[in-house]
Formats: structure tokens, C-alpha cells, sequence
């Protein structure tokens, strides 16, 4: 056999118990079969070849693992300094209020200014409703604003664009 | 609060709103109900230009909001906005 002894260690290691010789990444049944068909010329190459694979796969693994690992420690770190710490406070405390500020302005602008802040409010909610002449005299006086409004049209009377300075 | 809303006739559920426009308690029909809290802010929001009076002696305690046999009554107490929801029942007849 030759050369072929290493692929005969291999299939007894294979299918006794597993020793120290034991590969741990198990070669693909297809090459396996090819180093087994093969004579003692061609089986030299050809686990050559497969142990390039396997070192190629492992660097590939290998790879992958420092792509996905995050190294802290080489991150530089940036120390503050104590003044530079306070700075930065009143900074953002200034920064904040003026935001504040302005925040409030603008709720104020958009808070509901219609109603006035009733101290009794259970009688204005138990009040009697809306007495039913009152709601139609309502109803009639914006449908006939409404009616009015869907009148107005624009009269055309001049022309649309006007020459100045020109004699 | 519970007080007060059982002294409300007709009343199918009820609303508190704070000024933020955040819903603070819910009952009855208007459980959970953001959607209308969101439109009676808009409402009050869209009609706070109009005045009563031109001296502003004058200012609305309540807005209603008045549907067939429903209706919202709103109002502003403490710098929150109450919403009640009321039956409503017209006792004169309605002149055409």
C-alpha cells in the first residue's frame, strides 16, 4: 500500500474509538472515497490538497471569529477631565433651560384658551343642556353662514398681469 | 372625581384630560377612548381665537358638543379638561 497507510490509519481511527489521531473536522465522504480509490501516486497530492482545505477552512473560521469579536481594550479611551466635566454640565444645564423655556411659550400658545378655569365643576357638567330653540337658532345661523361663505366668488376685472414702466 | 360623576343625570362616561393633552382617567363609554380626547383638544385648540366679548369680561365655561341623542360636555377646572359624556334627550320640540 505503500503511501496509502496514512489514509488506512485514518479509516481505523475512523472507526474505532477516538483517539489522540482522531481528526476532529471529519474530511467530506467525496474525498474520502477519492484517497481511497486512488493509487499511491495520486493519494500524495491529493491529501495535500485536502489539508490545504482544511487550513484554508480553519483560517476561514478563524476570520470570522476576529470580524465578529469587538476588542474593547483597543479602543482608545477619553478620560474627562474634572474642569472639563463641570463645563460640560453647566453647558448642558443652561442649554436645557432655554429649551425649557421656550417649550413652555410654546404649550402655552397651543393650550385650550377657549374655556375659563371653572373652581365648581360638577354643576357646570350637570348643567341642563342646550335648550332645543337655542340649538336650532344655532344650526340656522351657521348653515346660512356657511350658505353665505359658498356664495363669495372672485370677480374677474382686470388683467391678471400688468405692465409697469412700459409706454 | 367618582363623586362628581354620580351626581352627573344621564351620564355614559366621563374623560380627564391634562393640559398636555395626555388622557389621566377614562370611564365608562369613553374608556380608553385617546381618539376622542385628541378631538376635543383640537376643538378647543381650533376655536381658542374667538372671543365672547370684545373686553373679555365675558369667557365660556363649557363647550358641548351635541349629537341626536347624545352629547360631550366639556370643561376646565383645576388645568384639566373634563369630558362628559351625556344622554341627551331634547324635552321641547325641535321648531323647523
Amino acid at each position: 500500500m505503500g503511501c496509502c497507510c496514512s489514509s488506512e490509519d485514518e479509516k481505523l481511527s475512523q472507526d474505532g474509538d477516538p483517539d489522540e489521531r482522531t481528526r476532529l473536522i471529519l474530511p467530506n465522504p467525496v474525498s474520502n472515497s477519492q484517497v481511497n480509490h486512488s493509487d499511491s501516486y495520486g493519494s500524495v497530492p491529493s491529501s495535500i490538497a485536502q489539508q490545504a482545505d482544511e487550513q484554508s477552512a480553519l483560517s476561514r473560521i478563524l476570520m470570522q471569529t476576529a470580524n465578529n469579536v469587538i476588542d474593547v481594550s483597543a479602543i482608545e479611551t477619553h478620560m474627562v477631565e474634572q474642569h472639563e466635566y463641570i463645563d460640560r454640565a453647566t453647558q448642558y444645564s443652561s442649554r436645557l433651560t432655554s429649551i425649557c423655556h421656550s417649550a413652555s411659550v410654546l404649550n402655552k400658545l397651543h393650550r385650550p384658551a377657549l374655556l375659563v378655569d371653572v373652581p365648581a365643576l360638577d354643576r357646570v357638567l350637570s348643567a341642563e343642556p342646550i335648550s332645543a330653540s337655542d340649538l336650532q337658532f344655532i344650526r340656522n345661523t351657521s348653515d346660512h353662514a356657511a350658505a353665505a361663505m359658498r356664495k363669495v366668488v372672485v370677480t374677474h376685472k382686470e388683467d391678471l398681469v400688468v405692465n409697469f414702466g412700459i409706454p | 372625581m367618582a363623586q362628581i360623576i354620580e351626581k352627573i343625570p344621564d351620564i355614559l362616561g366621563t374623560l380627564v384630560i391634562n393640559e398636555d393633552g395626555a388622557v389621566i382617567s377614562s370611564t365608562g363609554e369613553l374608556q380608553n377612548e385617546e381618539h376622542a380626547a385628541k378631538s376635543v383638544m383640537s376643538m378647543l385648540q381650533a376655536s381658542s381665537r374667538g372671543q365672547l366679548t370684545s373686553d373679555g369680561s365675558q369667557q365660556f365655561k363649557r363647550m358641548s358638543v351635541v349629537f341626536d341623542t347624545f352629547m360631550y360636555v366639556v370643561t376646565l377646572s383645576n388645568k384639566r379638561v373634563y369630558v362628559a359624556k351625556r344622554g341627551y334627550n331634547p324635552q321641547e320640540p325641535v321648531l323647523a
